[in-house]
């Protein structure tokens, strides 16, 4: 998983189930109010998703129950997810860090539109 | 309603492999259901119809594929295409440095606005494509290549009607871009520093090629030149089968995946090397032989991967059918 760069989508369900298991549905509405709308999941797209975590042993079952005759499988961060997930947190972390120091030093010329006129 | 929604789903996800829908199926009906509920739908949306389609299709390839091989072999594509795109629009459809020999060259044709023909509608499509690839825009790049597939196959239909009258683009390119498109379409590019890297490597390696043939004079050359002349189709089979070899190195190597990669990413060159030897008229025996072989190869393969991938034929009597 470290030799990848890690997808939104994918960002954004190991997140989601960093405080707890999770069905498919609740996992759908996560990913959308943690990116702020921005990200909507489809359900082919979670569980293509869910398939190939489950695979990378990042994600793992985590048991079902069937609610108003609907199945709901819940799904659980593992602790490799969790190792991947901490580290993909302080990749991000660091390169705002940086852009955030870089953008404090602008120079002032360029601050306006057309800065190197 | 729950029922008829639920009926049009699981038909919908007819595109999954049995064995996967057997793992899975209720629990994915179980979220389109609660998704579809809290959208107050009673239908199936259009886009999510696609989205489990297109998702149904990858994991029947990647029973056969596994998704290392496919994201390798979609980067490979979409890196070549592109490169081959950047080297079609400024040799075969502006090549404003030799606008004079162009129109020389190309006086009794159409011309497509300032280009010499509609190629360019294709070269922009893969460049849309590969800008979104590196924006992590994914789904939408696989969008832009599929329609550069229609768009080729119509344009192949087009350039044989009697009004067209461009100076290409050749079947033989719009079929190289398509099988290129194609292939891109199968995994995921999401290694963008190896997607950059295989660009500037495939425009390297074209631009090489372009050289040595003498392309960098103030001459236009037509849209065939790439795999124009007798010499040139010849070399690229030895090209192509020391690529081959390298392929089975990896493998034995135990580099399965990277042998793999290499082995499918020949296949666009290969049948584009088919169709020039074919169209030279040459089919001696020797070329016959290569051409049953390697048509034996490829239905022997695409057998295998229909099988392994969960499809299959079923061949009733019209009596035990009703």
């Amino acid at each position: 998983m470290a030799d990848t760069e890690m997808r939104e989508p994918t960002f954004l369900v190991l997140t989601a189930l960093a405080n707890g298991r999770k069905h498919g549905y609740a996992l759908i509405k996560e990913a959308d109010e943690l990116s702020e709308g921005r990200v909507k999941l489809k359900v082919g797209t979670l569980y293509a998703a869910l398939d190939r975590l489950g695979q990378q042993g990042l994600v793992a079952d985590a048991g079902e129950e069937v609610v108003d005759g609907r199945l709901r499988r819940y799904y659980a961060l593992t602790d490799e997810g969790a190792d991947v997930l901490e580290h993909e947190i302080t990749r991000l972390e660091s390169n705002a860090v940086h852009a955030r120091a870089r953008l404090r030093v602008r120079p002032v010329s360029m601050q306006t539109a057309g800065g190197w006129a | 309603m729950s029922t008829i929604l639920e009926r049009q789903y699981r038909r919908t996800l007819r595109w999954y492999p049995s064995s996967w829908r057997s793992q899975h199926e209720d629990a994915v009906i179980g979220t389109l259901l609660d998704v579809a509920e809290g959208e107050n739908r009673s239908r199936p949306c259009l886009g999510e119809q696609l989205n489990l389609a297109a998702n149904g299709m990858l994991t029947r390839i990647g029973l056969f594929l596994p998704a290392r091989v496919r994201d390798g072999v979609a980067t490979v594509a979409l890196a070549t295409g592109t490169a081959f795109a950047t080297v079609y629009f400024f040799f075969h459809d502006w090549a404003p440095w030799a606008a004079a020999d162009r129109a020389v060259q190309t006086g009794g044709t159409h011309h497509f606005g300032p280009f010499v023909n509609p190629g360019v509608i294709v070269c922009a499509l893969w460049a849309l494509g590969f800008v979104l690839a590196l924006f992590g825009r994914y789904w939408t790049t696989r969008i832009v290549l599929g329609v550069a597939i229609l768009v080729g196959l119509a344009m192949s239909f087009i350039n044989q009607l009697p009004f067209a009258g461009w100076s290409g683009p050749s079947s033989t390119d719009l079929g190289f871009f398509d099988l290129l498109a194609a292939l891109s379409l199968v995994g995921t590019p999401s290694r963008r520093g190896r997607l950059v890297i295989g660009a500037g490597v495939a425009l390297a390696a074209l631009l090489a090629v372009y050289a040595y043939r003498g392309a960098f004079r103030p001459r236009y050359y037509l849209d065939k030149f790439l795999w124009g002349t007798p010499e040139y189709s010849w070399t690229l089979g030895p090209t192509l089968a020391v690529a081959l070899f390298v392929a089975v190195c990896f493998a034995m190597a135990r580099r399965g995946t990277t042998g793999a990669v290499i082995a499918i990413s020949t296949l666009p060159w290969a049948a584009a090397w088919l169709v020039t030897i074919v169209s030279d008229g040459r089919p001696e025996y020797l070329v016959i032989c290569i051409w049953a072989l390697l048509i034996l190869g490829f239905v022997a393969v695409g057998i295998a991967a229909v099988r392994r991938s969960g499809f299959e034929l079923v061949i009733r009597r019209r009596d035990e059918s009703r």
